[in-house]
This record gives C-alpha cells, sequence and structure tokens, in this order.
C-alpha cells in the first residue's frame, strides 16, 4: 500500500472512531426496552438536531457520487434536486406539526401507524409498510455499494471494495443495535454537520483552485460545452421534480422524522433553517460538478468526479477529508433506513402476525430486523447489480403512490379507506402498463412519467371516491385534536 | 378570517406560483435559457438559485406570521 493511501484511510479510520464515541456517549438508552425510546428517541429532540437529522437523512452520498456526475455529464438537469428538496420542506412546515400532534397523543412510531390511525384499516397500513421497505430496500444496497466504492477510492485502490462494505456494515450495527433511533439522530447531527459546512468548504476551495471562481467556471463551460446550460426536456424535468416532491415524505425515514421533535415548534424552526444550509451545499455541489465537465479527469469517470477533483486539488489528505464527506452523508441517510425499517418490520408486520408480542419483546425484533437488514443489504452489494441504479430510479415513480393517502390525508377529512385502496389500485395499475408499454406512454403523455401519469389518476379517484362518500365521525374528531 | 391566517395563505399561494415557473413546461420554457447571464450565472441557474432564496425567506416569513397567530389565538381563547 502507498504511503498516500495511509494517510487518506488514516483520516477516515480517525473519522469513524470520533463519530462513534460522540454516537454511544450521547444515545444512551434511558429505559433500554422502550419502544417509543428506540422507535422516536423519546420524542426529545430540540430543532437543531431535528434540522441536521433531515438534512442528513435526506443528501446522501449518491449526491457527491452519482448526482454529482449527472451534473457533469448532462449539466443544469441534475439541479431538479435541489428544487424538489425545498418544495418539500415547505410541505413539511405545512403537515409536520399535525403529524406530530397525532404522533405524540395516540403514540405513533411511523409512516404505517398514522395510516392505520387515520383510516383504521390495518391490512391498508400492513400493505404500505411492505411496499414502503420493498421499494427503500434497493438504495440500501446502492448505499453500501457507495461505501465499497469510496473505501477503494480512498485507498488508491489498495483496500478492496468488498472490505468498505464490510466496515460500514460494523459501524452503522454498533451503534444501531444499540440506541435505534436516539443514537440514529445524534449519528445524523454530528454527520450532517460535517457533510453542510465541510462540503461548502471544500467546493469553494475546489472551484477557486480549478477555475478561480464560479463566473469564470461559467464562462468556460458556455465557450465549450452551452448545451449543459439549459434543459432539454422540459416534461422530464417537471416529472421528477413532481415525484420528489410528492414521495419526499412518503419514505418512512423521512415521515420517522417528524416524530423526533419534542415539540411542533421545534420541529417548525427546524423546517425554517433547513433549506437555507441544505440548499446552500446542494446547489454549489451540483454547480462545481457542471464544471468539472470542463475537466478531462472528471469526465473520465464522472461519478467518482468529486473525488477526483479533490485528490486532483490536494493529493491524499483532501482526498481523505472529501471521503469522510461522502462517508458522512451515506451513512446519516442508511442508518435512518435501516432502524426505520426495522422498526415497522417489528411493529407493524411482526406485530400483526402475533399481536401479544410485548414491547420489549418488540424491541428485540427490531434489533434482529435492523442486523437481518443490514447484512442482507452488504451481502448483495458485494454483488453485480448491473440494473440496480435503474430500479433504484423506478422506486421514485412507486413512492409518490402513497402520497394521496399518506400526505392528502394529512390535511383533509374526506379521505377515507375507499378511496385510499381505489387511488393506490388505479394509479398503480396505469403506471405499471404506461411502464411496459412506453410508446404508447410517449404517443399520449409526451415526456410526462409513468408514475406521474399513474399519480394523476390515483390522487383524481382518491378525490372522486372521497366527495361521494360520507364523511367518518372518527376522522372528524381526529381534526378536532389539532384545535 | 384572522389577517395572519389570510397572510399564511398568500405566503403559501406565492410558494405555489414560484414553484410552477419550474414544474409547469409552457412557463418553465421562459426561464430555460442561458441569456441573460445575471451575477455571472446562466439564467436558468440564476432563477433556480433566486427559487431557493425566495422560499427560504418565505419559510422564515411563514415562521414569524405563525407565532403571531397562535399568540393571537392564544389571546382569543382566554
Amino acid at each position: 500500500m502507498q504511503n498516500k493511501s495511509f494517510i487518506s484511510i488514516g483520516i477516515v479510520i480517525a473519522y469513524l472512531v470520533i463519530v462513534n464515541l460522540y454516537v454511544q456517549k450521547e444515545s444512551k438508552m434511558n429505559r433500554r426496552d422502550d419502544l417509543e425510546e428506540f422507535a422516536v428517541g423519546g420524542r426529545s429532540f430540540k430543532w437543531y438536531k431535528v434540522m441536521f437529522t433531515i438534512l442528513a437523512t435526506w443528501y446522501t452520498g449518491s449526491c457527491f457520487t452519482g448526482a454529482f456526475g449527472y451534473a457533469t455529464s448532462f449539466g443544469v438537469f441534475a439541479l431538479y434536486d435541489t428544487t424538489q428538496v425545498i418544495a418539500s420542506l415547505v410541505l413539511l412546515y405545512v403537515i409536520g406539526p399535525r403529524v406530530w400532534k397525532w404522533g405524540k397523543s395516540h403514540n405513533l412510531l411511523n409512516l404505517p401507524d398514522f395510516i392505520e390511525l387515520r383510516y383504521r384499516d390495518g391490512k391498508l397500513s400492513f400493505i404500505l409498510a411492505l411496499y414502503t421497505i420493498f421499494i427503500g430496500f434497493p438504495w440500501t444496497v446502492m448505499a453500501f455499494k457507495t461505501f465499497g466504492y469510496v473505501i477503494h477510492s480512498l485507498t488508491y485502490g489498495a483496500l478492496p471494495f468488498n472490505l468498505g462494505i464490510v466496515v460500514a456494515a460494523i459501524f452503522i450495527l454498533t451503534y444501531t443495535l444499540r440506541g435505534g433511533t436516539k443514537s440514529v439522530v445524534n449519528s445524523d447531527f454530528i454527520q450532517g454537520l460535517i457533510m453542510i459546512f465541510g462540503s461548502i468548504a471544500l467546493i469553494l476551495f475546489m472551484t477557486h483552485k480549478f477555475f478561480g471562481g464560479f463566473t469564470p467556471m461559467f464562462q468556460k463551460v458556455y465557450e465549450k460545452a452551452p448545451e449543459l446550460l439549459t434543459i432539454p426536456d422540459s416534461a422530464g424535468w417537471s416529472s421528477v421534480i413532481i415525484a420528489g416532491i410528492l414521495g419526499s415524505f412518503c419514505w418512512m425515514e423521512i415521515f420517522n422524522r417528524m416524530f423526533c421533535a419534542n415539540s411542533p415548534e421545534e420541529l417548525t424552526i427546524s423546517t425554517v433553517g433547513a433549506p437555507i444550509l441544505g440548499a446552500s451545499m446542494y446547489i454549489l455541489l451540483l454547480l462545481l460538478g457542471i464544471g468539472a465537465a470542463l475537466i478531462p479527469e472528471a469526465v473520465a469517470d464522472p461519478e467518482n468526479g468529486f473525488l477526483t477533483l479533490a485528490n486532483m486539488a490536494g493529493g491524499p489528505i483532501i482526498l481523505g477529508f472529501a471521503g469522510i464527506i461522502i462517508l458522512a452523508a451515506e451513512i446519516s441517510s442508511t442508518d435512518s433506513g435501516v432502524v426505520t425499517g426495522g422498526i415497522v418490520i417489528a411493529n407493524t408486520i411482526i406485530k400483526r402476525i402475533n399481536p401479544k408480542l410485548s414491547e420489549k419483546k418488540l424491541v428485540k425484533v427490531s434489533r434482529i430486523a435492523i442486523l437481518v437488514e443490514v447484512s442482507i443489504a452488504a451481502i448483495l452489494s458485494m454483488m453485480e447489480l448491473p440494473m440496480l441504479m435503474e430500479i433504484g430510479m423506478f422506486t421514485f415513480q412507486h413512492i409518490i403512490h402513497v402520497f394521496p393517502t399518506a400526505i392528502i390525508g394529512v390535511i383533509w377529512k374526506r379521505g377515507n379507506k375507499k378511496s385510499a385502496w381505489g387511488g393506490i389500485i388505479v394509479g398503480m395499475l396505469i403506471t405499471v402498463t404506461l411502464t411496459l408499454f412506453p410508446e404508447f406512454s410517449s404517443q399520449y403523455f409526451g415526456g410526462w412519467a409513468p408514475g406521474v401519469v399513474g399519480f394523476f389518476f390515483n390522487l383524481m379517484t382518491y378525490v372522486i371516491i372521497a366527495l361521494f362518500s360520507e364523511q367518518e365521525e372518527y376522522v372528524s374528531e381526529l381534526f378536532s385534536e389539532l384545535d | 378570517m384572522n389577517k395572519y391566517v389570510i397572510r399564511k395563505r398568500i405566503y403559501i399561494g406565492i410558494v405555489f406560483l414560484l414553484m410552477l415557473t419550474l414544474i409547469f413546461p409552457p412557463i418553465f420554457n421562459l426561464f430555460n435559457k442561458v441569456e441573460p447571464i445575471i451575477l455571472g450565472l446562466p439564467f436558468i441557474i440564476f432563477w433556480i438559485f433566486c427559487i431557493n432564496v425566495m422560499i427560504a425567506v418565505i419559510l422564515i416569513l411563514l415562521r414569524i406570521n405563525d407565532k403571531k397567530l397562535y399568540a393571537k389565538e392564544e389571546e382569543n381563547a382566554k
């Protein structure tokens, strides 16, 4: 192994040890087998921790690999994600306090619990729990692939890809098994700080170093690759933004964050602060990604572009720093995903099969589920899965079908279980049909994604059935709790 | 209707209109161009940046407005 690989891997090991010590110290469970403490951290977190856990869960390591490379290859189109995140935060501002209040008074732990409370339909909650776990899983596998990729790059190829995956899996398990969501929020807080402020500093440094600033960078891009500075397919652009906004709170790990704040006030304050930090980081990152189109080494391997630029800018020390940022982003998203998945498997799926399980046993089952999830994802990520990215992108078109049931149900009293089932079935059938017959889809719906078209019919069905049904008394009572 | 409730709806309406400029293709096409270059940024990037800043500011205004709204509601309840 070369000396420079020792330096960068040393930086990463030091980082992992420090983060782990911090998380272990901050995440001692007051009551070891308390499900509420394990699942939502006892609803005890202040705004700054909630803000960073939202940002850290939202921005994954793939922002620094896949999205950065996408900006290098396709230019300004990559900025769709910045827009969808900020619009989603407005949505969080609107629904967050309501969801929190219901969560507190009915002891809700995640999205399926809310669905069961809102629609009084255990089957709907059970099916949506399975569905969201299933479509979220490819992202966990991709996250572990990113760990392997980053460790391999940081050691200049000296450490094998699979070793990076094993290290990341062990690291995540050391604190998630012990402290559940409490440890996840603390981990996300420290890693979110590092990701946001570290990456802004590094991006500004690299932009100055390679181009002398953003203005000269764009002058060069305009001269050499002007096609990167406009969006050729506006319907496709709109589709991905709409899908992103609608899907944002249907991911269970994001929905779960609303229950972690210690009051609705803390939740809204966190929402106000998040866009400034999140948008600053992500826009700067993607602008640098567009500029990377001028650097042949980055163009040769766009997904590795961020690490390539870091290495070119400052050798192993800056490369190690860039690696920490990517790991921080990826670990803080993956830990949230596996813990919420584990808790939902125990509290919604296993509990439905065996309702007599005590709270203590449910915490135990959650821990086993987390261990199994991480192990399966890590093993799968060691295999060749060429379609994984396509499957991941495909999931975005499917998660949005949860939106009317989950999010419209938060703000509109009329929705009921018939409208929820009707909307999901119609929307899914149309999405699957249009996906299987792309020529028909493009002939009648142009560049709109099948998921977005299906969502439109899902929403219409939900609204029409709800309007033609009688409003349910218990829903009015639920909404009156908000006053 | 309480003036703070009206103001809240106006703020959310503005966010919706701002988002339309990015997600409704016929309107979006008006912004999807390189020139004029403003502050060294191609126009589309400048506009995306502006939308992000404006929505961040609106969220701050919403929060200030909501504080007053809740205070007023508590006052009325007493």
